[in-house]
């Protein structure tokens, strides 16, 4: 069990209103998994992940990774760099940075020699080695999400959470990264949690789960 | 390359952002003009400082040891540790001079031909020529003030009236046999030199010494440097450069205002990656030092280049003479400037600790930097 999730809620005050997100959610992943999340704009879906992914804490419950505690974890920047890899809606590269520094930073800010091999063939793999030298805003909107996927793999991690990841692309990019997706998940075992409105992708996850009124059901 | 060195450079100079750019610069201006304001107005303190100093040793050498009684300098002289020493051995008192029904207070330094020809730099009216105990020398101003000229005799009586066996004032004659002048000080409009030793009434001797006392110098003798002995007029100069570089540090601080109002912008500008550089596993404190690397990239250049251009300005002075005084009013026809190193290293101090401040001040909300919100507001 990479993840296990135990009774765990996230309330959210808004002026004198009390707005229960997750309620008592109940999650176990296996490594090498894919599962995905669907639900309505504002189910909280978002949340879930970012508790995920240690961007966020829950008002209670328990939750661990590779059986590891997260209250208990206290380098949790350090734990997020190692084994977590984030794919947003929106690409969220940096402007000022080449595709090559983007890709590259998890590893910089890890502090671990670059290899340029290991660069070298994961642009060869992502089909973007003429496009190492350019700026974010010098490629197309299917290009920067693979470059955003590069991103989340660099470090090798042993999850990777995509939140809408296809939200901003043409159907022909959305096929592209749904079978990126899977091929990320046969060739390197990468456990994937997916947050999607789009049915094609919500399609690829072996286990699915649609989050309504702040409870996961199974799909 | 560092990475927070890396992020810091490439957010320095964003591309097509032209206000970002602006604000750079005019908060690099400000602290390029701040550190070249602050080095070249101490320079020129400094300049006539030494000036200053220059001249006041001229008539009274680097040190003194004063009030010496029945001390045999020679040996104790011969037994210290004292380096590539020169001495002017010599008696002061105080006396009134009377010329032409005119009187006026004077400084009587009696010392030797000897140190008079070598020791003193007096920047005589006519060439040196040893005196006899008849002849003195008196500065410039004392001359026009009594209307004496070279040649013309005077007498000296002793300040406090003391009475010989007569019940009559000592009274000594003696010529002028040379003019001095130096202006610092105003010593030329009191002082005035002799040989003639037998006018004092006790016999307090007091030593001169120019040249360089060594750290192991004669624990038992008393060396009065230039500060020492003009403690009032020293400080007062050193209180004007530091009132100087305190007001003009204020050009510093105020460009550090600027500072802090550009990183406020450009990390209010650059939240989205604040958030993800937080989300790919970067601690806030490393965060926080991308902002610092870039506040002191933009404060050290302008601070390195304001010096370097004082510094040169400096340098073009020394050598070229290109700013011209009147000697009438500064003594000196061009304008003196002198650097030291200490106040370059205290300019650079005090910078480097405000940009510090400024620059944390609008760092603070990184502690409160929720990434999990600042991304899922764009969704």
């Amino acid at each position: 069990m990479i993840i296990d999730i135990k009774q765990l809620r996230k309330t959210f005050i808004d002026g004198n209103k009390k707005l229960h997100v997750l309620k008592d959610i109940n999650l176990q992943i296996e490594e090498g998994s894919i599962v995905t999340i669907k639900g309505p704009s504002g189910s909280g879906k978002s949340t879930l992940l970012s508790i995920i992914g240690t961007l966020d804490n829950a008002d209670s419950g328990e939750f661990s990774i590779n059986g590891k505690k997260i209250e208990d974890e206290l380098n949790i920047d350090k734990l997020r760099n190692k084994n977590i890899g984030f794919v947003f809606q929106f690409h969220n590269l940096i402007a000022e940075l080449t595709i090559e520094e983007n890709v590259c930073l998890p590893k910089m800010i890890a502090k671990e020699k670059i290899d340029k091999n290991q660069i070298n063939e994961l642009f060869e793999y992502f089909d973007l080695k003429d496009r190492m030298k350019s700026f974010p805003n010098d490629l197309s909107g299917g290009e920067k999400q693979r470059v955003a996927v590069m991103r989340a793999i660099i470090n090798n991690p042993s999850i990777i959470i995509a939140d809408e990841p296809t939200g901003n692309l043409d159907k022909e990019n959305v096929l592209k990264m749904i079978s990126l997706f899977q091929k990320l998940n046969t060739e390197k075992k990468l456990t994937i949690i997916i947050a999607t409105h789009d049915e094609n992708v919500f399609d690829i996850g072996h286990k699915k789960y649609q989050l309504v009124d702040g409870t996961l059901e199974i799909n | 390359m560092n990475i927070y060195l890396l992020i810091a450079k490439r957010f320095l100079f964003p591309r097509n952002d032209f206000r970002s750019n602006t604000i750079n610069f005019i908060s690099f201006i400000g602290l390029f003009i701040g550190a070249a304001s602050i080095v070249l107005s101490i320079s020129v303190l400094n300049g006539f400082q030494g000036i200053l100093q220059n001249e006041a040793k001229k008539l009274y050498g680097d040190y003194l040891i004063e009030d010496l009684q029945n001390f045999n300098y020679k040996d104790t002289f011969q037994d210290s540790n004292i380096d590539k020493m020169r001495l002017s051995v010599f008696q002061e008192d105080e006396f009134l001079i009377i010329a032409q029904n005119k009187q006026n207070i004077i400084e009587f330094k009696s010392v030797s031909n000897e140190s008079l020809n070598s020791f003193y730099d007096l920047n005589l009216q006519n060439n040196f020529q040893n005196l006899s105990t008849e002849e003195i020398i008196i500065g410039k101003s004392l001359a026009n003030r009594l209307n004496l000229d070279i040649g013309d005799r005077i007498q000296i009586i002793s300040k406090d009236f003391k009475l010989n066996s007569l019940s009559l004032p000592d009274i000594y004659q003696f010529k002028v046999s040379n003019i001095f002048s130096n202006r610092i000080l105003r010593s030329d409009d009191f002082l005035v030199f002799g040989i003639n030793k037998e006018i004092f009434r006790n016999n307090n001797i007091s030593i001169e010494v120019n040249g360089a006392i060594s750290d192991k110098r004669n624990q038992s003798l008393t060396f009065l440097s230039w500060k020492d002995r003009n403690r009032q007029l020293f400080e007062a100069t050193e209180i004007e450069k530091k009132i100087t570089f305190f007001t003009l540090l204020l050009i510093i601080l105020i460009a550090s205002f600027n500072l802090c109002s550009s990183i406020m912008q450009i990390s209010s500008h650059k939240i989205r990656d604040l958030a993800i550089f937080s989300s790919l596993g970067m601690k806030k404190n490393n965060i926080k030092k991308i902002f610092i690397i870039y506040s002191y990239l933009i404060g050290l250049t302008a601070l390195c280049g304001g010096i370097l251009f004082a510094l040169l300005v400096i340098l073009f002075q020394n050598k070229f003479s290109f700013i011209k005084l009147s000697p009438e009013f500064y003594l000196v026809e061009t304008l003196p400037m002198q650097i030291h190193i200490s106040d370059v290293f205290w300019l650079l101090m005090g910078s480097i600790l405000l940009i510090g401040i400024f620059t944390n001040i609008p760092l603070r909300f990184i502690n409160n930097l929720s990434p999990m919100k600042i991304i899922n507001k764009q969704l």
